[in-house]
């Protein structure tokens, strides 16, 4: 009996510290986490009604590497205050979710855009633990797996992952010692990434995406704050952003289209198409910065005026584009009011 | 309820702590209401089924022991039989036999052939339960065993949580008296079971979820079109996701069994050190294998009527032995390359008078050989196993003629390694020491830092998705 028990008691030893390990170092040595933890704090404290006003980008990792964040803030600067808050692998209900954290936790921004595609707004699952932890609130994890229909086995390791840091990160800390132990594994990750091989239908995107849009601008307008969608650009011309901008259009959410799907080049891209390298990134922020003070004015303002054209914005900060250049597929457009 | 999640140990560290606080006769009523709290876990309407298939074992059995009408004894065995396999038909089956009749009947032209098909969801466990049930009638039947009085052991013989799900498929004449007599409290069958659990998390979280991620990948088509590289990938990835994912539930379930005073018969002994085909179904899934060895190779004659009559029993035991894992024509050419594999293999014995050895060398260089030939006869059968059609199975070995090289392939094969080499070291140490478990034999203090590391290891290294074990599906 004693060595079952000296065993029982080790291994919740060993889980306690684990516990306390992710609780005190974690954010500390993984730069992710790191980053993360600061993103989260200076989103917290972007709270509005100063001048200048302040925006909050929110998004995964087409956000993190689809725009030069540094670049992207100086040059809004100084009529806009930008922040950001990525968390990869993100959806939807990662972000109704996290906003609602963010807002609770007193995070007032002027504006917030979510950057996330047609495909992952209309999702219906979260990043799973890691959300539970790092995005909600423990209350909201619990309401989280009744409104996504969770399986009982589910829910339980979801709540568990709200009030356990450990849980919660345990992909990120293994994803760590193997990184460490395999600095070419990400390689390997990004050589066999999954891509949703169904097609994406504009009216099912419309469908899905509506009453998200609503029940995200109600959330929004009862803390006083302007939501807008941002849609990056896919080399897939054909990746539902009409269906997006018409649930915008349906729900009275700005749908930002800066850079239409389909308009960059292959080249433009590190992957299969989904993710901008260092050139893409550089383009589309160019485009930005130009393109979103305006829109994000008139977004508050709930006015329109109509976009610069594409093709200028790129042959202007790229020296012109290859033959693909130019817009190409939805012309680059604003919805919603 | 998976094995490898909080609410499980959350679950049964309850159990145990409650069962250990009663009598005997309470701690059965106890496990009995645990077992389908656990299976009524995923769809309490499963519960009418196992329920009801129970009943029907039951009075069956019990009316067969009473009779000495032999005429009246075959028609209930029939009965049972029949109802357990209809279930079993029904839910699994169903769809496969119908879909594959219309699909026949549109090859020969018959197009719009109206199937009307049942959508019905396959009860998790149903294969396992219902072959534990077919091997209680027929022992009863054969008067191998006395048939249960009780209602409740009866049923708590076939819905015991540990094996409840996917085995290890239990005897009646191993489990059902232990069943029916009080447990006894064994500091050292207690600790072996938390060693166990532990191996088999190690196994499934670490090494079956990690070699998964490079299994579904390849199989996906997400390597890009299947070539040498690619295909090896996959299927040695695949074989030690299969033999990690399996051995670890088996290790759990029987850890967790002997948690509460119960002894499960082993399922695997390093199979793929097997040196034959023969040898290889001596240590996978043996709780399977030798039910069908007693259930269906020797009722069919086994080897007592020829050679020709042998190597059809061979094969038909093999083939109904892949049609189990699943309702789909993969598994059947699954059995099928196996039943082959050993007809062939006896054949070869026949002919050159070999002796077919158990436990081969570990230091023999012909036996490693002999090893490394069996283990890829076994990874070629694990295509048709993983792929999702024949279809898909034979483009994926059509790749094996194509030569093509990545940079990512190399780190694919490194990332494999770093999970299955640990595996299989402690898979020649076992085979060395004769042991269920590594350093079974050795010291407690020994074993308990052996724990204590594995725990830290599956902390550390354990894929966070919550990956089904395969054989649930089953």
């Amino acid at each position: 009996m004693r060595a079952s028990a000296v065993l029982i008691a080790g291994c919740l030893c060993i889980v306690a510290l684990s516990e306390a390990v992710v609780r005190i170092g974690f954010d500390r040595v993984s730069k992710i986490q790191r980053r993360m933890a600061d993103e989260y704090h200076a989103a917290i404290d972007a709270s509005g009604g100063h001048s200048p006003s302040r925006v909050l980008f929110v998004g995964n990792s087409l956000l993190d590497e689809g725009i030069q964040f540094d670049t992207l803030h100086q040059r809004l600067a100084p009529a806009w205050d930008a922040r950001r808050f990525v968390v990869e692998q993100t959806y939807y209900n990662d972000w109704y979710y996290g906003l609602r954290r963010l807002f609770q936790e007193g995070a007032h921004p002027d504006v917030v855009v979510v950057m996330l595609t047609p495909r992952q707004w209309t999702r219906d699952d979260t990043r799973g633990d890691y959300s539970a932890q790092y995005l909600m609130t423990a209350r909201d994890a619990v309401t989280a797996t009744r409104a996504l229909h969770m399986h009982p086995t589910q829910a339980t390791s979801f709540v568990l992952a709200s009030v356990s840091k450990f849980w919660g990160a345990r992909a990120e800390l293994r994803n760590f010692v193997l990184g460490r132990a395999m600095p070419d594994l990400v390689r390997l990750m990004n050589f066999s990434s999954v891509v949703d091989p169904n097609v994406i239908q504009d009216d099912n995107v419309e469908r899905a995406a509506a009453p998200r849009f609503e029940r995200l601008r109600e959330l929004a307008a009862a803390h006083g704050v302007t939501i807008v969608a941002l849609v990056p650009p896919v080399l897939d011309p054909a990746d539902g952003t009409r269906g997006l901008v018409r649930a915008g259009e349906r729900a009275g959410m700005t749908v930002l289209t800066p850079v239409p799907s389909g308009a960059y080049p292959r080249t433009f891209y590190r992957d299969a198409g989904f993710h901008l390298n260092a050139t893409g990134a550089r383009v589309f922020t160019d485009t930005l910065v130009k393109f979103l003070p305006g829109e994000l004015g008139g977004s508050r303002a709930k006015a329109s005026r109509p976009e610069p054209a594409l093709g200028s914005v790129l042959s202007q900060n790229d020296g012109g584009v290859d033959a693909r250049g130019g817009p190409r597929g939805l012309p680059a457009r604003r919805a919603g009011n | 309820m998976f094995f490898d999640t909080p609410i499980y140990f959350i679950f049964l560290t309850l159990i145990v702590v409650c069962y250990w606080l009663l009598r005997w006769r309470r701690q059965n009523v106890l496990l009995l209401v645990a077992s389908y709290v656990f299976y009524g876990w995923w769809d309490p309407r499963f519960l009418v089924l196992i329920a009801l298939s129970t009943a029907v074992d039951f009075y069956c059995a019990r009316a067969i022991g009473r009779s000495e009408d032999d005429r009246r004894r075959k028609l209930l065995l029939s009965l049972s039989l029949a109802i357990n396999l209809g279930f079993l038909g029904i839910f699994k089956y169903f769809n496969f036999f119908v879909d594959s009749f219309a699909a026949a009947l549109e090859t020969l032209g018959f197009h719009h052939v109206p199937t009307g098909t049942l959508r019905i969801l396959l009860p998790p466990g149903i294969s396992f339960y219902t072959f534990q049930e077919v091997a209680y009638i027929v022992d009863v039947y054969r008067r191998k065993i006395e048939p249960s009085d009780s209602l409740l052991d009866y049923a708590l013989f076939i819905s015991l949580f540990p094996h409840l799900i996917a085995g290890p498929i239990q005897r009646p004449s191993h489990l059902l008296p232990q069943v029916q007599r009080p447990r006894v409290f064994d500091d050292d069958r207690f600790f072996g079971g938390l060693l166990l659990i532990l191996s088999g998390l190690f196994r499934k979280c670490v090494v079956a979820d990690s070699c998964a991620l490079l299994a579904d990948a390849v199989f996906s088509g997400r390597m890009g079109p299947p070539n040498l590289a690619t295909v090896a990938i996959g299927t040695y990835a695949f074989a030690w996701q299969i033999y990690g994912d399996f051995s670890g539930y088996s290790d759990i379930a029987r850890g967790s069994a002997q948690l509460l005073g119960f002894h499960f018969m082993v399922n695997f002994r390093q199979p793929y050190l097997a040196t034959s085909l023969q040898d290889f179904w001596r240590r996978w899934h043996i709780s399977l294998s030798t039910w069908l060895r007693d259930y269906l190779y020797i009722p069919l004659g086994g080897n007592r009527h020829g050679e020709r009559a042998t190597y059809r029993n061979l094969m038909v035991t093999m083939l109904l032995g892949g049609l189990w894992h699943g309702a789909n024509w993969t598994f059947v050419i699954w059995g099928a390359l196996h039943g082959v594999g050993l007809a062939v293999g006896r054949a070869v014995r026949q002919t050159f008078g070999l002796a077919e050895r158990d436990g081969a060398s570990l230091t023999s260089p012909v036996a490693w050989l002999q090893r490394i030939a069996v283990f890829h006869i076994v990874c070629l059968s694990w295509v048709f196993f993983r792929a999702q059609s024949v279809g898909d199975a034979f483009h994926l070995l059509g790749g094996l003629g194509v030569l093509s090289w990545q940079p990512e392939y190399g780190i694919a094969l490194r990332f494999l390694a770093m999970f299955v080499i640990p595996l299989f070291f402690l898979d020649v140490l076992n085979e060395a020491r004769a042991e269920e478990y590594a350093f079974e034999r050795t010291g407690y203090q020994w074993r308990v830092a052996f724990g204590l590391a594995t725990m830290a290891i599956v902390t550390l290294f354990s894929a966070n998705q919550l990956n089904a074990f395969i054989y649930f599906r089953f």
